[in-house]
């Protein structure tokens, strides 16, 4: 335990806390409905209060306006990942998306992710995602070190990881990357952000045994395609730093692996 | 993992009719833009300023576009490598280096990818018809990066003698304004370095069990303190270039005198 | 004949959170061909939102932490209302399954000397939960999704309910029918066995951490199916929910805030656990601020502090606070980790509720205290299974995790859940397996059945005016919320069953538009009817404990009642009734009593 204070004050806590307006405004939404045989923006007034998000917004339209609208969502919490969508034209999780943060008045824009195949409304197809996950070779641990028959590591070891394994898969950074998203061709040899990263979170595993994952990325997962834009780094609702540390160490370990001789001739001298 | 039946069960597979390239409010084209002009101003000075092949000394003062100086005919020698019969300028020897070094950048490539559309802001659809990034020529070049590095460690490391350089005048050593900003140059480059991302991985981030390699691990963690900087690092450092050799050829014009702030003497 | 696909398979499992997809990952290891069933896409099942860890006595931070200790915790958390079998099961087995999800890609957080890192949580003697963060939920559900996906012999089927068991003429389970999410196809599954890994009921509730897909449909096939119900009055609500904005109102606030040493403040700033340590608890709990703070830096040289009380307990004392007018402007308390951790620590052992209240609700917890009051959670009673096979008393129909019933008793500590879901999903998927492999013959699919459940699905397509089924939802989580919540009285739970005349006459006759594909509101319709089911078995349950223990109070009988803690209520569903029977509660053998008795030091 750390710098546990004496006493129970209430911190820095005041009694100004956030004005609370409790008059109730008007939301007007355009969200796009349809299906794969086409589609159309409906606009929908929606009565709202202060403190609520996108989401609420949209289930109010299935309460009282639409309940057939098709929306994907679980924990409502930021936790799980279901509810991505595109508003006003950014990638978003819609239960994370303040309505306090757009100019009251103005038309809000809500549509599917872009990406994928929609099956209806804001709803679409990211089984893509589920069939690239199938693809990468799992953890291969080594022979548990301790002396107790259980694995050692330390926490400098898993830091790195750790970050990457704070993904909720809601799929946004793989949405907003153009590599896919402008390029429905590319799909075929392009795993995208969100696998860059687990690739990175096993080959920097320190229990991993699997040889050649960063070649592997290079060759077999397209690695070379991202051109670090960086826009999946910039939508992540969990502030992963997905190009900075995983897809960029993954292009120099992909790189000492296949280009650089300075690593091999390391590995020769050592082995003298 | 999905059956095949899953899949039918989606019986076309179409993406949500929307024509619009994006459907952002906000003024996404203001950062490629800006960012591309102030590359643009840079590239064309740079350019100017290195083929001119004069006015980048004025003692004690060398302008880093043309350090280290490594030709015979440099008016003020670092290394005599290159004989007298190299008549152009200095600069053209050596600037390969550094320019090739932020040309491979991973954060200079960010920024003219988008400049290029390639995309020019996140969720806006780039015009281009068909993309292999990195994967192919001409793009698949960018992996060179990491020489580049190994040379601007080392060239980072004569700044560092360039700016001890600095303080040494004719009457004697002190600190001139030029000084201070060789030292703020000198900073900002080593700073550029050490935070970019093939120095990274080169210093440790290569380590998958940080601790077996302690050295490597806070090398690598001292890399990571600056590596999220690395973008302001990169501006920053651009313009302290630029202001440096602006400063310098004032100086060698003779438009005004370098204000010196100390003199100790002999 | 109604139009279907039909898959085989040896054992279907319904529902994919930790539970059922540890017991698919068993089932199939064991060389069944294994189908896993999820309404959701796959890995956003409710597990993804535990937060805290998953408890086990591996002894890495206290060595003298063992499973006798944890089998005593869950007990006298449990109110010695627990399957005493199970809780003893569960703590020998959670240390192996912990270890188990290393080798499978977890990385908890770690300890100095290299092993997985413990945190203090409710109830718990020793700091036992394996964490990451406050992110162990996920770090559970990936684990096992990656390692799931990677064996690739489970075939997954994502966002598909199922709504009915299938029997074929002997009453064992033959198959399960339902829908495709994305377009309204039936879908239906001969099999030889199936796990029913589906939850809890949460959602009927309106202030609850819970999501849509917590609906009770386990509890609701199992009991149609002619299964058993047990423990259902026991509701558990977690102390900390969170109260503002209107939106966000009950969800979670990990218990994690506690045990890593937050505290629970009125709003005159008093720490007013102190005023509530049960007598179950007192010789365990410190007397004084001073002696808790120093429990927390050194377990043996002080008593654990009351705000790391059991949940039901702590539960119980905030509503009291609330109910005197000593509450926070949005009618909850304090709980504040601000003054006790410096923001550095804060963000790094907290850091989804860091974002959560920044981003949700403006309130930064690294400057200022958090408002907090209970929120619906967990469900501790559930479908009766076997202790050691998870077996139901309907042959081929196995359950675990929060749908099956007995492990928790009357209250469930904090970590447990997580620990239950892989030591129980392993055993049902193993013992699922091992009834399907004894089984001989293909299992064919009985029509009439199925073309019974479709036409009940598709009737509200039929009906040309009726109500809205949200509006008979949001009705539903009032009433309940008002009726059965965590205090209760008999008068209020007479009047609850008469409203569920009321809404099930309303829910039978609701209409839903659009097609059904991707159509939200007829999902809901059809949720809707196991929610009342479900939630009728809880209040009749409710109704028929006269006691309070765990998560069941009763304001008119207030005090524990030693005849309640020899029975189980059991639920049932006879001639379209929800009943309630009083059923005998196993009586453990006297070496296991005695550790559960004896007191520490």
């Amino acid at each position: 335990m750390t710098l546990i204070q004496k006493g129970s004050g209430l911190g820095q806590w005041s009694a100004e806390r956030k004005a609370e307006a409790t008059g109730q405004k008007v939301a007007t939404m355009r969200v796009w409905r349809g299906d794969a045989t086409g589609g159309r923006f409906e606009e929908f007034q929606v009565p709202y209060e202060d403190g609520e998000v996108v989401l609420d917004i949209l289930h109010r339209i299935q309460a009282t306006q639409a309940s057939d609208l098709a929306v994907r969502w679980n924990c409502k919490a930021g936790k799980c990942g279901s509810c991505s969508a595109e508003v006003n034209g950014k990638p978003r999780l819609t239960c994370m998306t303040r309505m306090s943060i757009f100019e009251s008045g103005d038309p809000i824009t809500v549509n599917p992710l872009r990406t994928f195949p929609v099956i209806k409304d804001l709803v679409t197809d990211v089984s893509f995602n589920y069939e690239v996950a199938a693809k990468i070779r799992p953890l291969k641990p080594v022979a548990p070190a301790g002396d107790d028959g259980h694995h050692r590591m330390f926490q400098e070891d898993v830091n790195r990881g750790q970050e990457f394994r704070k993904c909720i898969e809601c799929f946004l950074c793989q949405n907003v990357c153009h590599v896919i998203r402008d390029h429905e061709e590319n799909k075929q040899h392009f795993a995208g952000p969100r696998f860059f990263i687990r690739m990175a979170e096993l080959d920097m595993h320190p229990l991993d045994t699997e040889p050649n994952r960063a070649e592997r990325a290079q060759d077999d997962f397209g690695l070379g395609y991202c051109n670090i834009t960086k826009c999946c780094t910039d939508v992540c609702p969990e502030h992963i730093h997905i190009t900075d540390n995983g897809i960029i160490p993954m292009k120099e370990r992909a790189m000492s692996a296949k280009y650089d001789p300075i690593p091999w001739i390391i590995r020769k001298i050592r082995r003298r | 993992m999905l059956t095949e039946e899953r899949r039918g069960q989606v019986r076309t597979r179409a993406r949500a009719a929307i024509e619009q390239a994006t459907l952002r409010k906000d003024a996404w084209w203001a950062e490629p833009f800006v960012s591309m002009a102030v590359l643009g101003i840079f590239v064309v000075y740079a350019t100017w300023a290195a083929i001119i092949g004069t006015h980048y000394y004025s003692d004690p003062y060398i302008s880093p576009l043309y350090a280290p100086c490594i030709a015979d005919r440099c008016a003020h020698v670092s290394f005599h490598i290159i004989g007298s019969f190299w008549r152009w300028s200095p600069a053209l020897l050596i600037i390969l280096f550094p320019l090739g070094f932020r040309t491979t950048c991973y954060f200079y490539r960010r920024v003219y990818y988008r400049g290029m559309g390639m995309p020019s802001a996140c969720a806006v659809r780039e015009p281009w018809p068909r993309y292999l990034g990195e994967s192919k020529r001409p793009f698949i070049v960018m992996n060179i990066h990491r020489y580049f590095f190994y040379v601007a460690f080392i060239l980072a490391l004569l700044h560092w003698s360039d700016f001890v350089l600095s303080f040494h005048f004719k009457a004697g050593w002190g600190i001139g304004f030029g000084t201070l900003l060789m030292g703020l140059d000198t900073v900002l480059l080593s700073l550029y370095v050490l935070s970019c991302h093939a120095g990274r991985h080169f210093l440790g981030g290569h380590v998958d069990k940080f601790s077996q390699a302690p050295i490597r691990y806070r090398l690598w963690k001292l890399s990571s303190y600056f590596n999220p900087k690395h973008g302001p690092i990169a501006w920053a450092s651009l313009v302290s270039v630029m202001l440096v050799d602006i400063y310098v050829r004032l100086l060698s014009y003779g438009v005004f005198h370098d204000p010196h702030l100390i003199l100790l003497g002999k | 004949m109604i139009d279907h696909e039909t898959h085989t398979y040896d054992v279907v499992v319904i529902g994919a959170g930790g539970a059922g997809m540890r017991a698919a990952i068993e089932a199939s290891g064991n060389g069944a061909k294994t189908a896993l069933v999820c309404k959701s896409l796959l890995g956003k099942a409710h597990t993804v939102m535990a937060e805290g860890g998953i408890a086990a006595a591996m002894g890495n931070v206290y060595p003298q932490d063992n499973w006798k200790v944890h089998f005593r915790d869950t007990m006298r958390g449990g109110k010695f209302l627990n399957n005493w079998r199970m809780a003893q099961l569960h703590a020998q087995e959670a240390p192996e399954r912990v270890w188990e999800l290393e080798d499978w890609g977890a990385l908890f957080d770690r300890t100095a000397d290299g092993k997985i890192s413990q945190r203090d949580f409710g109830g718990h003697r020793y700091a036992r939960l394996a964490h990451v963060g406050d992110r162990s939920g996920l770090e559970m559900i990936r684990t096992l999704q990656q390692h799931a996906v990677g064996e690739g012999q489970i075939d997954v089927f994502m966002e598909c309910t199922l709504v009915e068991l299938l029997l074929d003429d002997s009453g064992a389970v033959c198959g399960a029918f339902g829908y495709w999410r994305p377009t309204g196809d039936f879908i239906s599954f001969a099999c030889k066995a199936v796990v029913m890994a589906t939850g809890g009921i949460g959602r009927a509730w309106k202030v609850t951490s819970n999501s849509w897909e917590y609906s009770g449909d386990g509890h609701a096939m199992a009991l149609r199916a002619g299964a058993e119900l047990i423990d259902m009055e026991f509701i558990q609500f977690h102390p900390t929910g969170m109260v503002w904005p209107p939106s966000i109102r009950g969800a979670l606030v990990t218990e994690s805030v506690r045990g890593d040493g937050g505290i629970l403040t009125n709003k005159f700033g008093d720490r007013f656990m102190f005023n509530y340590v049960p007598d179950l608890f007192r010789k365990e709990t410190a007397e004084t601020e001073e002696e808790a703070d120093l429990w927390y830096k050194d377990h043996s040289a002080a008593r654990r502090t009351p705000d790391l009380l059991p949940r039901d307990e702590v539960a119980r004392a905030i509503n009291a606070e609330v109910k005197a007018g000593r509450g926070s402007p949005h009618g909850g308390v304090y709980l504040d980790v601000s003054s006790r951790l410096s923001a550095d620590v804060i963000k790094r052992r907290l850091p989804s509720m860091y974002h959560q209240f920044l981003e949700l609700a403006d309130v930064d917890i690294t400057k200022e205290p958090m408002e907090i009051a209970p929120t619906c959670h967990y469900t501790m009673g559930g479908i009766r299974v076997d202790a050691e096979t998870e077996a139901t008393t309907i042959p081929g129909l196995f359950a675990c995790g929060e749908s099956a019933g007995g492990m928790h008793g009357a209250n469930r500590l904090g970590g447990n859940s997580l620990s239950d879901l892989l030591v129980f999903g392993k055993r049902a998927g193993e013992h699922a397996a091992q009834y399907a492999a004894g089984k001989a013959g293909a299992p064919t699919i009985p029509e009439t059945q199925v073309t019974d459940a479709t036409r009940e699905v598709l009737a509200p397509f039929e009906r040309v005016d009726g109500e809205n089924p949200y509006t008979v939802l949001n009705d539903m989580q009032e009433m309940l919320h008002n009726l059965v919540g965590i205090i209760r009285i008999e008068a209020e739970l007479k009047e609850a069953l008469e409203r569920f005349v009321e809404l099930k006459e309303r829910a039978g006759k609701v209409r839903v538009i659009g097609t059904r594909a991707y159509n939200p509101g007829w999902n809901t319709a059809i949720d809707l009817r196991n929610m009342l089911m479900v939630a009728e078995g809880c209040t009749k349950a409710a109704l028929a404990r006269r006691e309070s223990r765990g998560g069941h109070t009763r304001e008119d009988f207030p005090v524990t009642d030693p005849e309640f803690a020899k029975i189980n209520h059991a639920v049932r569903y006879e001639n379209g009734e929800v009943t309630i029977t009083p059923t005998p509660l196993p009586q453990m053998p006297d070496d296991l009593r005695q550790i559960v008795e004896e007191n520490p030091e």
